[in-house]
């Protein structure tokens, strides 16, 4: 039994440091700061500016579209660097492989493009 | 050393297929900002499905090389898989016929190009040999899938339809990730056989049992078995019937085989005993028992309250993909029938069938409104008796009844089970369930047919004929009453394919 | 099969068998189809499709028992197999298992006695049928007779199939046109009528196919465990057929696992238990069929709603696949049970159902709910005979079939006639019709005369020989029999006077002399054919006897041998 248990053992680890990072923030922040609570000091940040009226006011939905497209184009250029370091380093791939990694790389940036194409066509950076 | 480079450069031959789609759907988003003709899209749709299948027809040529290492390629091709791809491929065709002219000309290229890359997606879930491009194939329809259903109907429902569909896909896409990163966790690779050498020796270790659970999970939402299926009714429901259609084969096509390949090519693998002495993957056998046995349960028990056909088919869905997991369930033990044939046997049957219900239903129309409670359907048999018929045969097939491919495969289905070997007595009680669902189903699928025949009409409808879209119910109503005669040619295809030779 | 190979000099008879069997299933099924495609044209077109197709059917029907008469000769030789068929032809549908170990699902046509005789009367019935919807049915022709020759070609094929997987088919495949006729054509209940017919028949019928399927699998199990599997034969390891489904080789497994069983006990206990389940599911199914008596209830409900050709073919041809059912799988493939306690299970309910339907049709006042339960009753004789498992008892029973199917067709006809023309089927509006109705009052009275089992007339041998042959097995049950006969006198004897004779009496609308006319010929027709088949049957049984006797000798040996074996 005992060795049964004992490989349970990473996932009981992983749980614990997800539960013990919750709480020790929660901990931390009242822990750390002096409870010394005042007006200004209890209205919600917003960049130096007085807050105007409720919190919950509705974005435009255009806020997420470019929320969206940034995501997409920012994430998939940020997978050229791994690539870029780990395809022409000394120890990276192997020579074989580095023409087809190169090719690869190409295709999908032609797709990247051919996204970006289609959404200018449709009018996704238009701000109407 | 060379082997393995060569490999991992050539295998991209091995989804060409799937490329020659992806580049299609590629060109129709590009080409949709064009004005062109309506009709342009599913032409283009089409033909590439075309090309693809022709591809694959030769493809099989190319495993035949030495120098190809499973090991090192993302991407395998063996009998099992071409099959697969082969009904991917069909049913990406039926629902391409059936959608043709349900699209407004404004979205029809966004549409076809959509529904061409979920093909081309279905097909990399089938071909793959590596837990990331299983999960690639897996996205790319999931994500066609939303703008498809949504497309198809812009409305109100339809949009809640669609939010609904894709907030759990994504939900179940997360769960089903979340499992192979258990998995790699444990063993630390991704491509099945190099999962398979590494889970042999790597002994007692529950992270694979909980890897296996979360896959399965993330795999039953797309198959909507219970407790994962809530979400079926209200989108069927929601949604166009075109995009019901949709879902009721594809998710099905994909996440059974999906399924079937990393139970069989991954966990089979895993000896580790766990708690109680049981292995691995009959656990997992068995979770899928308790699975199928409560959609079968759930689904049928679901139908039968409905009143909108589209939920009963949702229901009636549900149903199905516990038929279908039985035959999962039943495993390669099986004597006379293993229980993967019967269901990739029952597969094809369901495609058939369901195309031809849906297709059916969608004809059912006056002007833009669409027939969707039952009542509706009264007297159809006297103002449209074609259409009457093929709705009959459609629904005849899934309840089992003969003279429709649909009795074949849930007799084939009760043998894989009933025929497992001694010491499972859990298969022959599911068999015997099977049966008894079966029997219960029998009462809501022939309430329809009772109301499309002995009531008075009491709407007219169009007359109109969508000629590719009778093309795709008709393809189903005969092919789900030809081959019931001839079921050898069908059963021999599958039988065939997963005893290691390809071809029909 | 060593039948046809001893036939090899007779080769043009079994051609003409096929030829004749042919003709009988496909004449209906083309009829069938063509009045789907074309038949919007014209009416007259369908019914006379309809007509000639099953006047083909009926000529090939009649070819049949002329083919297979002489055959029946040959086969007294062969009487030793439980089961022995002509073979008509035979598909292979599905190989499956793997490697070596293979079996193959195929589908196999043939014909012995019984089903011979019982394509013919469904052949027959089936002309009459048409013959009397000529001017009864009105509306949505075409969907009519396409229905109803769909029916007459599946129920053919029924006792065509020697295999159970198309046997249950078309079983089960007879059930969607019924339905159909009874919920479209039907009283003004029909619907509800349909529905419980289905439900009640459908339920039944799938519990058999389960039963059916894992008897099958668990048979050849339990082969190989008995190394039934190998022969040896002149020097060789012969396998005997991988045809798993083929009737004929599932007796004859059947009859050897019982014999070989006997010195093996844990085999017997494997054997009986199978049979057991085996049995409890096919009985299910084909107990509701027949209807036996708790499991009635669908039958007066449907037979009343039902028009007048499909309660006619539901009594001649639809109750006869339950009856058929039985002594093609249940008696053949479970022996031991069969004689052992189940037989006993099936002659009381059988004495229940002659007893308790024959007093139902007393009380009744609707005479076509009194046919019905008279039905019941017949039923009854016809199961009794059969649980008598002796060859007189067998023989009484398949003539029992024959019988029932021709007086109590004749008798629906003759009520739906009644309906056509009072709109009523109420004895008590009715009376003396004698008198307005002659040519009518002539063939109710032969019809009635045959059912009450008056000696000169069918129901009088066959009944007597159901009753005879359980008087081997149980002289109590038989004369509980017989009291229905006795019963079924009375009761239709009251009918007769109230309906036929005494004063004339009719509904109010109808006092007009000259507003009611006699049977047309189509009905004369439709009637004349089985009434002289009830009096040529009363007189010379023998045709019918001759055909059926060899099988039915190989069915009771069988039984005989296992009885004094155990």
């Amino acid at each position: 039994m005992a060795t049964e248990l004992s490989a349970w053992q990473p996932l009981g680890l992983y749980l614990l440091a997800i539960l013990a990072f919750v709480l020790g923030v929660l901990a931390l922040a009242h822990l750390v700061a002096p409870p010394r609570p005042r007006p200004i000091k209890d209205m919600p940040y917003e960049s130096g500016v007085d807050p105007l009226g409720d919190a919950r006011l509705r974005f435009d939905i255009r806020y997420y579209l470019i929320a969206v497209l940034f995501l997409l184009f920012d994430v998939e250029l940020l997978f050229l660097y791994p690539w870029a370091v780990a395809a022409y380093a000394d120890n990276g791939l192997p020579v074989a492989l580095r023409d087809a990694a190169f090719l690869g790389v190409l295709v999908f940036l032609g797709l990247l493009i051919i996204g970006y194409l289609y959404e200018w066509a449709k009018g996704g950076f238009r701000w109407r | 050393m060379d082997g393995i480079y060569r490999t991992i450069i050539d295998s991209w031959k091995l989804i060409l297929p799937e490329l020659t789609l992806l580049s299609a759907s590629a060109a129709m988003f590009v080409g949709s900002l064009l004005r062109v003709p309506r009709t342009v899209w599913p032409l283009v749709s089409l033909g590439a499905i075309t090309c693809g299948m022709l591809l694959w027809v030769g493809e099989h040529g190319w495993l035949a090389k030495d120098e190809f290492i499973p090991s090192a390629s993302l991407f395998i091709t063996d009998p099992w898989r071409w099959l697969g791809r082969g009904i991917v491929y069909a049913t990406g065709s039926l629902l391409v016929l059936s959608a043709w002219q349900q699209v407004s000309a404004a979205y029809a290229g966004e549409y076809f190009a959509c529904l061409t890359s979920l093909v081309a997606g279905a097909g990399l879930v089938v071909a793959a040999n590596d837990l990331v491009s299983l999960f690639l194939g897996l996205e790319i329809v999931s994500l066609s899938t939303y703008v498809v259903l949504y497309i198809s109907r812009r409305d109100l429902s339809g949009l809640e339809a669609t939010i609904k569909y894709f907030l759990l896909s994504i939900f179940s896409s997360a769960i089903f990730l979340f499992g192979v990163s258990l998995l790699y966790l444990a063993v630390g690779r991704t491509n099945y056989l190099q999962i398979r050498l590494q889970l042999q020796d790597l002994g007692n270790n529950p992270l694979v049992l909980v890897s296996g659970l979360f896959v399965i999970g993330g795999l039953g939402f797309r198959l909507a078995a219970v407790p994962f299926h809530f979400y079926a009714p209200e989108v069927f429901a929601g949604t166009h019937p075109i995009g019901a259609a949709l879902l009721a084969v594809m998710p099905k096509v994909v996440g059974f085989l999906a399924i079937y390949q990393v139970l069989t090519e991954i966990y089979a693998a895993a000896v580790a005993t766990v708690a109680l002495n049981i292995q691995v993957s009959s656990l997992l056998l068995l979770t899928i028992s308790v699975l199928a046995g409560a959609s079968m349960l759930l689904g049928n028990l679901g139908a039968l309250q409905q009143d909108n056909i589209y939920r009963l088919l949702a229901y009636s869905s549900i149903a199905h993909t516990g038929y279908m997991l039985v035959g999962l369930a039943a495993g390669a033990k099986g004597q006379l029938v293993a229980g993967e044939q019967a269901l990739v046997f029952y597969l094809g049957a369901y495609v058939l069938m369901s195309v031809g219900v849906f297709v059916g239903l969608l004809c059912v129309r006056q002007g833009e409104k669409l027939a969707e409670y039952i009542d509706e359907l009264s007297g159809l048999a006297r103002s449209r008796p074609m259409l009457a018929l093929c709705l009959a045969v459609g629904l005849l097939s899934l309840t089992g009844l003969p003279p429709t491919l649909g009795f074949w495969g849930k007799v084939l289905l009760f043998l894989a089970a009933w025929n497992a070997p001694e010491g499972q007595p859990t298969l022959r009680y599911l068999a015997v369930f099977l049966a008894v669902n079966a029997a219960i189903g029998a009462w809501y699928y022939l309430r329809v047919i009772g109301v499309m025949y002995l009531r008075q009409p009491v709407r007219s409808y169009d007359r109109a004929v969508d000629i590719p879209a009778w093309l795709a119910c008709g393809i189903g109503t005969v092919a789900t009453l030809v081959l019931f005669f001839v079921p050898g040619l069908w059963w021999g295809t599958v039988a065939r394919a997963f005893s290691g030779t390809v071809g029909p | 099969m060593d039948l046809v190979e001893s036939l090899r000099n007779k080769l043009t008879l079994v051609d003409g068998l096929r030829i004749a069997a042919l003709l009988a299933c496909v004449a209906p099924l083309a009829g069938s189809v063509i009045i789907a495609v074309l038949g919007w044209w014209q009416e007259r077109f369908v019914k006379s499709v309809a007509l000639i197709a099953v006047i083909l059917s009926f000529l090939g029907g009649c070819g049949v028992l002329g083919f297979y008469s002489p055959m029946a000769e040959t086969k007294r030789i062969y009487a030793n197999r439980p089961m022995e068929s002509v073979i008509l032809a035979r598909e292979e549908l599905m190989i499956l298992g793997r490697d070596q170990d293979t079996v193959r699902i195929e589908a196999l046509w043939g014909l012995d006695g019984i089903s011979a005789v019982l394509v013919w009367l469904t052949s027959l019935l089936t002309l009459s049928s048409v013959l009397i919807s000529m001017r009864s049915i009105r509306e949505r022709i075409q969907e009519y007779y396409m229905l109803l020759l769909l029916l007459a070609g599946g129920a053919m094929l029924v006792f065509l199939a020697f295999d159970v997987i198309f046997l249950y088919i078309f079983f089960e495949l007879t059930l969607v046109p019924m339905f159909f006729l009874i919920g479209i054509w039907g009283g003004p209940e029909r619907r509800y009528a349909a529905r419980k017919f289905l439900i009640y028949t459908l339920a039944g019928s799938l519990i058999g196919l389960v039963a059916l399927v894992a008897y099958v699998v668990q048979v050849r199990e339990l082969r190989q465990a008995a190394r039934l599997d190998v022969t040896v034969s002149r020097g060789k390891l012969e396998r005997p057929s991988d045809r798993i489904t083929a009737l004929p080789d599932l007796a004859e497994t059947a009859a050897r696992l019982s014999r070989s069983s006997e010195q093996d006990s844990e085999l017997r206990e494997k054997w009986e238990r199978l049979q057991k389940w085996t049995f409890w599911g096919l009985f299910l199914a084909f107990a509701i069929k027949v209807p036996l008596v708790p499991w009635h209830t669908w039958l007066p409900l449907a037979h009343v709603e039902a028009p007048t050709a499909g309660s006619v073919f539901l009594a001649g041809v639809l109750l006869k696949l339950g009856t058929y059912g039985f002594l093609r799988l249940v008696f053949p493939l479970l022996p031991d049970i069969v004689t052992g306690w189940g037989g006993s299970l099936l002659a009381v309910l059988a004495v229940l159902g002659i007893v308790y339907g024959s007093l139902c049709a007393a009380a009744q006042k609707d005479i076509k709910r009194l046919v019905a339960y008279s039905s019941i009753a017949h039923m009854g004789f016809c199961m009794l005979g059969m649980a008598s498992l002796n060859t007189i008892g067998l023989a009484g029973s398949v003539l029992e079939m024959i019988n029932h199917g021709l007086y109590t067709g004749g008798l629906f006809m003759l009520v739906g006639a009644i309906y056509e023309r009072y709109h009523t089927r109420s004895m008590l509006d009715l009376g003396g019709l004698a008198k307005r109705l002659p040519v009518w009052a002539f063939f109710m009275v032969g019809m009635s005369l045959a059912s009450i089992a008056l000696p000169g007339l069918n129901g009088f041998v066959s009944e007597t020989l159901c009753l005879a042959g359980m008087f081997y097995k149980s002289i109590t049950l038989s004369v509980l029999g017989a009291f229905g006969i006795v019963l079924g006198a009375w009761y239709m004897m009251t009918m007769l006077r109230q309906v036929v004779f005494g004063p004339v009496r009719v509904p109010v609308r109808y006092q007009e002399e000259d507003a009611i006319q006699d049977l047309d010929m189509y009905e004369w027709m439709a009637l004349a054919l089985p009434m002289a088949l009830c009096l040529a049957l009363g007189l010379y049984p023998k045709a019918l006897l001759d055909i059926i006797h060899p099988d039915l000798e190989g069915m009771a040996n069988l039984y005989q041998m296992l009885r004094r074996g155990g």
